[in-house]
Order: structure tokens, then C-alpha cells, then sequence
């Protein structure tokens, strides 16, 4: 950076340091900020009710908090936070009992507790803690470690895919995954958890799959067996997906208006506020502005502006994937690790999912999907991430302990 | 070159580092590889494939679009309704009015399941739809999903429909906008008709169309996937605006009378048709006019021409001796004769043909007009000049038209002087050779009654806004055409009228309305057929005014071809007595001997009756 931009030299050369802030992810994250305004803007402007200020609340409430906590987490090395990473950790896992017992029950499933979902706080707490770990035990065998990392990470997941959110439970196993991978754990036993979870997912399609085959008086007998052990609203979205054309006014409604609203949008978008699919509410209003936010900016701005967002989401990933890459602290770098797999399953099953390509699953986009809380928490994390940027290169922290090399 | 691109992208992503290779530890190497296969392989998995379908979806390989025609199209009306037509005192008489009508049909297929006596039960609870309908239209099983059980008006009955919880699902109304006729064929001819889609067919109803035809209301817009609109994209909003009143200068009570009396006659003489007018000389506006006979507003379309014609304007007819009125005027305004001017009307050739007559010998004028002598006005017709008979015939209005304000006016025949033959000129002077028009008639008794100005007849008196009441044209008023006779000459002829109506003076005896001075003039004249004149056939009339001293109503009635009396003393001037005294009474105008009790003078009553609508 400084080579290219002369000016962040003078900062060098003071000793200072604002060099090491990562600018790819801070541009980065303010562009999907904005990006995420604008259209939440867009999404909710027809409306007259209140919900046609949320993007007030985002702009003034929520992403003023995240910025602060953003910079707050930066300015501190993120080798004190780690220490306190567990208390997050826990608190979310008790969060996520109570919301069991208490919560809120909305359109069938429990995710609710004193205004926020636990399950998004919890993703994102569930990384330092790992990293803790992993970092902290290093020299445990590997099979031990890996125990310990699955209870880590297999606690909350089953907690909440009991609520149930299957979707949001699942965002835990690419960043488990890619933990594991990148500090190096037994590899016989990771094979074998990968050929299960791939045994897995095969099962549970093929059991909402093949009853279809079946002739017509077993078929409901299966499916009723079926139906016991996954969720009945599983399997119509996984027919949704395999068979797009079935039910397009019903469950198949916001897979194909999505696509239209993509689709529609062409080379250079409708133009902001003008998109009609998004407008007119042929998108659902009531996810316009959370999950298929992006289908609103593809058919406002078209293939270039959602390009252009797909490369703004490239350079937060590259941003962070490079920040670990450099880092010499093992945890720092399971730290960007974890967020970069976190993200990367976020960005991907959403986008994914609005165009069509995946089963639909309630799993927003980060930074730009309207969620209060969720925001709040990846900018923390991304925080934690340009706390690894700034203070990685540092042997020792400043006034403080290694985590790694001592005690 | 590749290097320093590089170095750039790596001081991109990584701040505050050179692009050096540093020392690491072995661990830290394979970590290294690993992420980066980790999120190589995550670009080639996830990214690209996505990257290359939106490809696809976004720039038409296989584009999905939203182009489907009139999707978002919203469009909404509101009924705005035909304007009213009124008789001279207003709102209260409504001759034509425009209304919502509900029209109520039954879903045989949404009755629930059970509940079909219910919904038959509620339906005849409202009392106006039959009972046989609703019965054939709520039988269980019925598949007929548009079963019409009845009309009403009635908005209750409207919203006791729709807001029912039972009836919501399975009746549906659909409102109309129908136009009622009050009055049924009263005046039918004058207002005329507008059918069931509100296209105007005959008279003020088509005259005044533009100003009767209301403008729907239209709401422009988008709407959103659940058909609803979306208000802040509405692209045009116009409201109703409903058609203009009219009211017409007609007067439904002296309608009435004028109506019922020709009905007698029709009854009594059976013509083949017959007309009536009642003006008011000093403005020139229509009090009545009525045709028989008359069309049947249900079945407007297998009425006969003669029913749905209005006579009255649209009829060319040989007056007869009622024309003879002219001429004497005409006479008297050139100096020719005087009222006592003695007339020779002994038998000789009249422009080389015998004219029959029944007054033979020399009589004075007065004498001749009442006796009705054809030999008489064909002196003065002679006397006058073909250029001067013109000349007075034109200036009463005859030949052309008179501008009232109704569609289809005929304008009579009146040939010029110079394609005039002698014979013509002094037929014409006893209303032979000439056709005229019933309104064109009465303008001439009406120019004599008014000290011989004629004012232009007219039917509308004013036409307003329904919804603010402003009035939509300049203010109507009385127009002067012309001043063909002074005043003196008028005076003269008509105390001169005053005879005909003297029993045993004058042929119109039967046309003396008792308690009033009765000026008027009886005709018959035989009608045209191919090849000369018919002599069973006759247009029998009657025209006169009363009071003869200051002239309230003008009436003309005539008869076509009446059977088996004809002539016009006898058939037209009955009726012609029986509606001014009807009338007279009516407006309250005094008779001779009130007058002498009262003490009121004739500008008295005047004032009085110009003082009511």
C-alpha cells in the first residue's frame, strides 16, 4: 500500500499504526455498507408503514454501533480479546438454551430472545473461541484436538438447528471445516468427517428425493417417515429447487421471482428504485430487505452492479485471507481463517440461493441484508480481523503476552 | 512488468509489508498452502460457477425477464352519470334521470356446502327479487355461475349484499348506470331518449348530448403483485364529473293537459296523426308540445315512423285557411285593405281558375277573415304582388327554420316569387302551395299576439352543472328574430281574430273559450297525394291565443286527416278550447268577469304570471 500510495509513508516514518490497517477491508466494508443502505432503502420504499425507515435505523443506529465496535476491537491486540474469547462463547450457548425455553415463536421456529436471534451472535462467537483453542493446544494429539474442536463448534450448531434453523446451522460447518484444515489436524480424521458429511448430505437428499420414484401408494408412507426426522418445510424447498416449475405461485413463488428480478435486471439494471419485481412486491416484501436483497440489486443496477459487489465481497475476502496469510500467529491467522470461511458460506449460499442455484435458506448477506445485530457482530469480527492486521506482525504485544509463545 | 502488477495487488491486500519472502517456520508454510488451497478451491466451487450464471441470467443466454404486457397495469373507473332533464320548475319534475343500478346475480357454485336454504332465506328476506329466481338460482347442485336474480336502486339493499358474510362469496352485483323516464311518454317526443348504453337518440336527450354525457372518473396506475395499487405511482387521476341538468321551458302540467286533450281527439276522430303547441307569445318559449301518436319508451325501436317522429316540428304540411292570417296581415301592414275595407268576392275567374268559396258578394274584411274567405285573400294576394307575399311570408318564418333548439326541424317549402306562377301565389295566400311546419305556425300567431315582433322559439331553459349548480352557457334569454307587421297592424288583425271565434260571426265558434276573448283562425286543407288532392284526407287546424286584449298562450292543434268529420271548426278547435281553458285556469289567468272583480289590468297579470318560474 504505501508503495502505491506515497502518502501512508509519513505514517511509516512516525512509528504509527495506521499502515497496518488493512484499507482493502475498510473500503471494502464500507462500500457493502453503503451498497447495503441504498437498497434496503430501495427494498422497503414503497412502503408506508414504519418498516420504510429501516434504513435510518441502519444508517444511524446500527452500523454507528458496528463502526464503533469495529474500531474499539482494532485498536486493542486481538491476543487480549482471545483471552477473553470463552465468555462470549458462553454466554451465546446459554442464550441459545434459554431461546429454546423462552423464545419467541415466529412462523413455527423459536430464534427469538430479548429482541435478537442468538444463533447469528453465535456464529460469529463460536470463531475466537476456536482459535483460542486450537492456538492454545497445539501441542494436544490431534485426535484430542479435534474432539474438542467438534464439541466447540458442535454444541451451538445442534442447538440451533434444534430451534430449528437448519440453514444458520450449517454456516458452522464450512468455518469448523476450514479451522480444522488449516491448523492441520489429523488428516485420517478429517477424511472421515468429510466423506460423512458428504455420506450425510446424500442421505438427507436422497430421502426427500427418492421417494418421488416410489409408485403412489407407498410414496406417502415414506414420506410420512420422512417427515419425522426432517423438517416438512426442508423438503419442499429442496422440490422447490430440483423442481422449479411445480409450484411456481407457491412454495416456488420466491426461488422463480427472484430470478426474474436478477434476470430482468440485464446488462446495466433498471435503475435505483425502479426495478419492478422489487417494487410491486413480486419479490416478498418481507424479504426484499434481509435474504434476497441481492436479487434487488441485480435488477437494479443489472450484471455490472452486481458484479461490482461481488468484487467488493472478493476484496473483503482477499483482505482478510491475505491478512492471515501474513500473519505469523497462528491464532491470528485461525482467526481470519474462520471469518473468511464464515463469510465466504454467507456471501456464497445467499447469492447462490437468489439466483437459483441452491435450495432457499434463510441465510443472510453480511453487511448488506438489513439485521441489526448480525452487522453489529461481523463488523466486531472484521474488527478482530484488522486487530490481526495491526498488531500481527508484532512479536509481542504491546504491554502485553504472547498467548502462543508464553505461559 | 508482471512483477510490479503483482507487488501492487499484494500491497493491496497486504498493508505495511514489503514483498519479500520472509522466514518461516515449517508449520507455518503448510499452513499457508493450505489456505491457500482452501480458498483457491473455494473460488473455483463457488465464485466462478455463480459468476457465470449470473452471466447467463443477466445478459440473455437464458435471460429470465419480467416483460410480460399489462402485469403491473392498473386501471380503475368511476361511474359519473348522465345529466338530468327537468321541466321549468326544476328539480321537481324530473323528466329524465340517470341512476346507479345494482344488478344482483347468485355463484351457484360458492354457495357453501349446506347452506343453500340460508342463502335463499336472505335473498327473499330483501323482498324485491322473485321468488322463482332465487329458488332456481340457490337449488343445490346448480352449476350456473351467473344466475340474475333481480335489479334494484335501492343502495341498501347494495351494501346489505356486499357486506353480508354469507352472500360475499357467492352473489356478486354489478352496478349500471340506467336512465329513467319518470314520466313515462309524457313529453317523449321533446326529451326524447337515450337507450340502455346512454347513446342519445332523439330530442333535448340528443340535441344536448354533449352536455348530458357525464365523464367517468379513471384512475391510472401500477399495481403491485397482488393487484392492489401502488399509490405513489399513480400516473393519472381524473374524478367523475356527471352531465349537465337541463331544464326545459315545457311545463309538465300544461303538458299534461295538451296530452290528454289529444289523446280525447285521437280517440274521438281517429287521425292519423295530430300535434299541439302551447307558446308564450312575448318570449317565444314552448310551454308544451306533444305528437301523436307517440312511441312506447320500452319499445322504441318497433315504433312505427309516424309514433316516434315529433310532428310538431317535423312535419311539412299545407296549412290551410290558418295561413289566410298572413295575408290579411300582410295586407293591412301594405295599406291594402283596413279591417273595414269592403272586399268583392263574387264569382269570377282568380288568375284564370274558379275558386270555390263560401262568402260570396262584397264583405268587409273583418266579415271575410271570419268566414274564412279564400276569394278574399286572393285579392289582397294579388293586390300585394308575388315580391311582397314573399317578402311577408319569409319575415313570419316561413320557408326556413326557426332555430328552436331540437334536433331535426324541417324548414316547410315556400317556392321564391320568381318561379311563382299567379295561380300559386293566390293559393298560397289561403295556405295551398305552401308547406309549413307546425312551430313555424305557431311563431306566426305568436308574432301577431306580440304586437308583431317575432321572437325565436326555444325548448331549454337553462342547463347547469349538477354538481355546483353554475351555469354552463350564458343565461337564455327571449331572442327577437324580426318585426314583420307594426304594432298597429297586429292589434288590428287581431281584434279582427276575435270574430272567428263569435258564434255565428266566425267559423271557429267551437274554439271560444268561455270567460276569455278567444283570437284564433280555423283551417282545413286537403292533403297532397300523387296527382292532385285528396278529398277524403284533410289536415284540420285550429291557432289562436287568448286573452285576445293582452295575449298570455298561443295554441296551435292540428289534426291529420280526421275521420269522418274534417273539418277545422269542428275537429281542431274543441281541442283547441279545451286545453286554453285548462291552461288559462292553470296559470291563473283571469277571465273577464274575475278581471272586472278584481280590478287587476291585463299588464297586472302579466307581471304576476312572468313573476312564477
Amino acid at each position: 500500500m504505501n508503495r502505491v500510495f506515497p502518502r501512508f509513508r509519513n505514517f511509516e516514518r512516525r512509528g504509527q499504526k495506521m499502515p497496518r490497517v488493512n484499507w482493502m477491508i475498510a473500503v471494502c466494508m464500507a462500500g457493502l455498507l453503503t451498497f447495503g443502505v441504498l437498497f434496503i432503502k430501495s427494498a422497503t420504499s414503497i412502503r408506508t408503514d414504519s418498516v420504510h425507515y429501516i434504513y435510518l435505523e441502519m444508517m444511524f443506529k446500527w452500523i454507528p454501533l458496528g463502526l464503533a465496535a469495529h474500531i474499539f476491537i482494532a485498536a486493542v491486540d486481538y491476543r487480549k480479546w482471545l483471552r477473553f474469547s470463552l465468555i462470549p462463547y458462553a454466554g451465546g450457548v446459554l442464550l441459545l438454551v434459554l431461546v429454546l425455553l423462552f423464545g419467541t415463536k415466529l412462523m413455527g421456529a423459536r430464534r427469538w430472545i430479548f429482541g435478537v436471534q442468538p444463533s447469528e451472535f453465535m456464529k460469529l462467537a463460536v470463531i475466537p473461541a476456536a482459535a483460542f483453542i486450537l492456538a492454545n493446544f497445539s501441542d494436544v494429539r490431534g485426535s484430542a484436538r479435534f474432539a474438542v474442536i467438534l464439541g466447540i463448534f458442535g454444541i451451538p450448531a445442534l442447538l440451533v438447528a434444534i430451534q430449528p434453523d437448519l440453514g444458520s446451522a450449517m454456516a458452522f460447518v464450512p468455518a469448523c471445516a476450514a479451522m480444522l484444515y488449516v491448523s492441520g489436524c489429523s488428516k485420517t480424521l478429517f477424511r472421515t468427517m468429510m466423506t460423512l458429511g458428504i455420506f450425510m448430505v446424500t442421505v438427507f437428499f436422497s430421502a426427500i428425493l427418492l421417494p418421488e420414484h416410489l409408485p403412489e401408494g407407498k410414496r406417502e408412507a415414506v414420506e410420512e417417515a420422512v417427515d419425522k426426522f426432517i423438517f416438512p418445510h426442508w423438503r419442499k424447498r429442496v422440490e422447490v429447487f430440483v423442481f422449479p416449475d411445480r409450484d411456481p405461485l407457491g412454495a416456488g413463488w420466491n426461488k422463480r421471482q427472484s430470478e426474474i428480478a436478477v434476470g430482468s435486471g440485464g446488462r446495466f439494471g433498471k435503475g435505483y428504485l425502479k426495478g419492478t419485481q422489487n417494487i410491486l412486491g413480486f419479490l416478498p416484501r418481507s424479504v426484499s430487505s434481509t435474504d434476497f436483497i441481492f436479487s434487488v440489486i441485480g435488477e437494479e443496477t443489472g450484471f455490472v452492479g452486481s458484479c461490482s459487489l461481488i468484487l467488493l465481497f472478493c476484496g473483503l475476502l482477499g483482505g482478510i485471507v491475505a491478512t492471515g496469510y501474513v500473519c505469523r500467529d497462528p491464532a491470528g491467522r485461525l482467526i481470519c481463517t474462520g471469518t473468511a470461511a464464515l463469510l465466504f458460506m454467507h456471501i456464497f449460499v445467499n447469492m447462490a440461493m437468489t439466483v437459483g442455484k441452491m435450495p432457499i435458506t434463510g441465510i443472510p448477506l453480511p453487511l448488506v441484508s438489513y439485521g441489526g445485530s448480525f452487522t453489529v457482530a461481523i463488523m466486531s469480527l472484521l474488527g478482530l480481523v484488522q486487530s490481526v492486521s495491526i498488531h500481527g506482525s508484532e512479536s509481542t504485544p504491546g504491554g502485553g503476552q504472547s498467548l502462543t509463545k508464553g505461559t | 512488468m508482471l512483477r510490479v502488477i503483482s507487488k501492487w495487488i499484494y500491497g493491496l491486500f497486504v498493508p505495511g509489508e514489503s514483498y519479500v519472502q520472509r522466514s518461516k517456520s515449517e508449520k507455518l508454510k503448510s499452513q499457508n498452502s493450505r489456505m491457500a488451497l482452501v480458498f483457491f478451491l473455494a473460488l473455483v466451487l463457488f465464485v466462478i460457477p455463480i459468476v457465470c450464471h449470473m452471466i447467463g441470467l443477466q445478459t440473455g443466454i437464458s435471460a429470465m425477464t419480467d416483460d410480460i404486457p399489462g402485469l403491473t397495469d392498473y386501471s380503475r373507473r368511476f361511474t359519473a352519470f348522465r345529466g338530468g332533464i327537468y321541466d321549468r320548475n326544476g328539480q321537481r319534475h324530473p323528466l329524465a334521470v340517470s341512476m346507479p343500478t345494482w344488478r344482483v346475480f347468485v355463484d351457484s357454485v360458492m354457495i357453501p356446502a349446506g347452506r343453500h336454504d340460508e342463502v335463499g332465506k336472505i335473498l327473499s328476506g330483501f323482498g324485491i327479487f322473485s321468488e322463482e329466481k332465487i329458488d332456481k338460482a340457490v337449488k343445490p347442485g346448480g352449476r350456473n355461475r351467473y344466475c340474475v336474480i333481480g335489479e334494484t336502486t335501492d343502495r341498501a339493499v347494495y351494501e346489505a349484499i356486499t357486506t353480508n358474510r354469507i352472500l360475499k362469496g357467492c352473489t356478486g352485483v354489478e352496478v349500471f348506470n340506467r336512465r329513467y323516464y319518470p314520466y313515462g311518454e309524457l313529453m317523449a317526443h321533446v326529451v326524447g331518449l337515450a337507450n340502455a348504453s346512454s347513446n342519445a337518440l332523439d330530442g333535448v336527450e340528443y340535441k344536448f348530448n354533449q352536455y348530458l354525457t357525464p365523464e367517468d372518473g379513471e384512475i391510472l396506475g401500477v399495481a403491485d403483485a397482488r393487484r392492489r395499487e401502488v399509490r405513489s405511482l399513480r400516473k393519472k387521476k381524473t374524478e367523475p364529473r356527471n352531465g349537465a341538468d337541463i331544464c326545459l321551458t315545457l311545463d309538465t302540467t300544461i303538458q299534461f293537459i295538451v296530452e290528454k286533450h289529444l289523446d280525447e281527439a285521437m280517440e274521438k276522430y281517429s287521425p292519423r296523426k295530430a300535434w299541439a303547441i302551447v307558446q308564450r307569445p312575448y318570449t317565444g318559449e314552448i310551454l308544451a308540445m306533444a305528437s301523436r301518436p307517440v312511441f312506447s319508451r320500452r319499445a322504441y325501436g318497433d315504433s312505427s315512423d309516424d309514433a316516434v317522429r315529433n310532428s310538431a316540428i317535423k312535419v311539412n304540411y299545407d296549412p290551410g285557411s290558418i295561413m289566410k292570417v298572413a295575408t290579411f296581415a300582410a295586407g293591412i301592414n301594405d295599406g291594402i285593405i283596413t279591417s273595414q275595407s269592403i272586399i268583392d268576392c263574387s264569382e269570377r275567374l282568380y288568375a284564370g281558375r274558379p275558386l270555390s268559396d263560401h262568402v260570396h258578394g262584397p264583405v268587409d274584411a273583418t266579415t271575410a277573415l271570419a268566414k274564412s274567405s279564400n276569394r278574399a285573400a286572393s285579392i289582397i294576394a294579388e293586390q300585394l304582388g308575388k315580391e311582397r307575399m314573399d317578402f311577408y311570408l319569409r319575415s313570419f318564418g316561413f320557408g326556413s327554420r326557426t332555430g328552436i333548439d331540437l334536433p331535426g326541424e324541417e324548414s316547410g317549402i315556400l317556392v321564391g316569387p320568381k318561379r311563382l306562377s299567379d295561380l300559386q301565389a293566390i293559393r298560397m295566400a289561403i295556405g295551398h302551395g305552401i308547406s309549413v311546419t307546425g312551430i313555424q305556425m305557431a311563431s306566426l300567431y305568436s308574432t301577431i299576439a306580440n304586437k308583431g315582433i317575432r321572437m325565436k322559439p326555444y325548448i331549454v331553459k337553462s342547463i347547469t352543472d349538477s354538481m355546483t349548480g353554475e351555469s354552463l352557457v350564458p343565461a337564455i334569454r327571449p331572442v327577437v328574430v324580426c318585426n314583420p307587421i307594426t304594432q298597429a297592424t297586429a292589434d288590428t288583425i287581431r281584434s279582427m281574430m276575435t270574430n272567428v271565434t263569435v258564434r255565428g260571426v266566425g267559423t271557429g265558434w267551437r274554439g271560444a273559450v268561455s270567460g276569455y276573448n278567444v283570437a284564433g283562425k280555423t283551417g282545413t286543407s286537403q292533403m297532397p297525394v300523387p296527382g292532385g288532392y285528396s278529398s277524403t284526407d284533410y289536415w284540420a287546424s285550429f291557432a289562436g291565443f287568448l286573452p285576445a286584449e293582452s295575449p298570455e298562450i298561443v295554441i296551435l292543434v292540428t289534426l291529420e286527416a280526421p275521420k269522418p268529420l274534417h273539418q277545422g271548426g269542428t275537429v281542431a278547435a274543441p281541442v283547441f278550447s279545451k286545453i286554453a281553458y285548462d291552461t288559462a285556469r292553470y296559470l291563473n289567468i283571469p277571465t273577464k268577469e274575475e278581471m272586472k272583480i278584481s280590478g287587476e289590468t291585463y299588464s297586472d297579470v302579466r307581471k304576476r304570471i312572468l313573476g312564477k318560474p
